[in-house]
């Protein structure tokens, strides 16, 4: 029981084959974001949004109080 | 007996379901690749029963220009051609797309959009629009839209991994796969804004 366990573990493990964006900085680039976000991503995400939230509120001001009126309406 | 094992079958579903949300917030990757492995079909029909609860729940609450089961209706379209769209050009290709998996990991993959809608409706109920330009107006806006692009990034998060795992594709072929279906997707939420179905383009 354990060891199918295992090698079920195992399986879904080598369902897909490591990327490869065929430049070696780049897969390094792109390996080291991805760690960040396969566990626990809403950690890096909430404060990235309230950063680019923040800039967004700085450039554009008010519309974004009428684009937050508008997404109101939108559900 | 049969009604019994039903009953079961449809608890442990629900029982999964409720923890896959928490586990698709804390643990995406692994959560995502185990759902593409999935087979228990009651689980996607249960996704689906919450979305058509909601759109009836929400005629209730707002006034609306068409009734429930028109959203319902272009809400499965929508849906199906997702899926289609992904399994044909992730099919030509690699020939290992699995139809199955794009439509487990792509149900999973509606938990962004379902939060965002029923957050937005208590919001609507407790804070109702428009909102002002006065300091809390503008703290809450700020808010909400931190709320908003977060579950958007979680979003982005699991339809590429549900594209990933059911299609097996790389990074780039993704990516162009993802641009593609957006050129499509684009115009038809654009008709959609345009007949009144809906007042902002979701995903």
């Amino acid at each position: 029981m354990e060891q199918y366990q295992i090698k079920t573990k195992l399986q879904e493990t080598f369902i897909v084959q490591p990327n490869d964006l065929g430049i070696a900085g780049l897969t390094h680039i792109y390996k080291s974001l991805t760690k960040l976000l396969k566990t626990a991503p809403f950690i890096y995400l909430i404060p990235l949004a309230f950063l680019l939230v923040l800039a967004i509120y700085f450039i554009f001001g008010v519309y974004l109080v009428r684009l937050v009126s508008q997404l109101q309406h939108g559900f | 007996m049969d009604f019994k094992n039903w009953l079961l079958d449809f608890i442990s579903s629900l029982v999964i379901i409720f923890r896959r949300y928490l586990s698709l917030v804390f643990t995406p990757y692994k959560t995502m690749r185990k759902i593409s492995l999935e087979e228990d079909w009651l689980q996607v029909y249960i996704v689906a029963g919450f979305i058509t609860l909601y759109f009836y729940v929400r005629s209730f609450w707002i006034k609306l220009p068409f009734a429930p089961w028109l959203y319902i209706l272009l809400f499965i379209l929508d849906f199906a051609f997702t899926v289609v769209f992904f399994y044909l050009i992730g099919f030509i290709l690699n020939k290992q797309t699995s139809w199955n998996s794009l439509i487990f990991t792509l149900s999973y993959s509606l938990y962004p959009t379902i939060t965002w809608f029923l957050a937005n409706s208590i919001f609507y109920i407790l804070i109702p629009p428009p909102r002002t330009f006065s300091l809390l107006g503008r703290a809450f806006s700020i808010f909400f839209l931190t709320f908003s692009l977060s579950l958007l990034f979680w979003k982005i998060i699991l339809v590429y991994l549900a594209i990933r795992f059911s299609t097996k594709l790389n990074f780039f072929s993704i990516l162009y796969l993802i641009l593609l279906y957006l050129l499509f997707f684009i115009p038809l939420l654009y008709a959609m804004y345009l007949f009144g179905f809906t007042l902002i383009p979701f995903i």
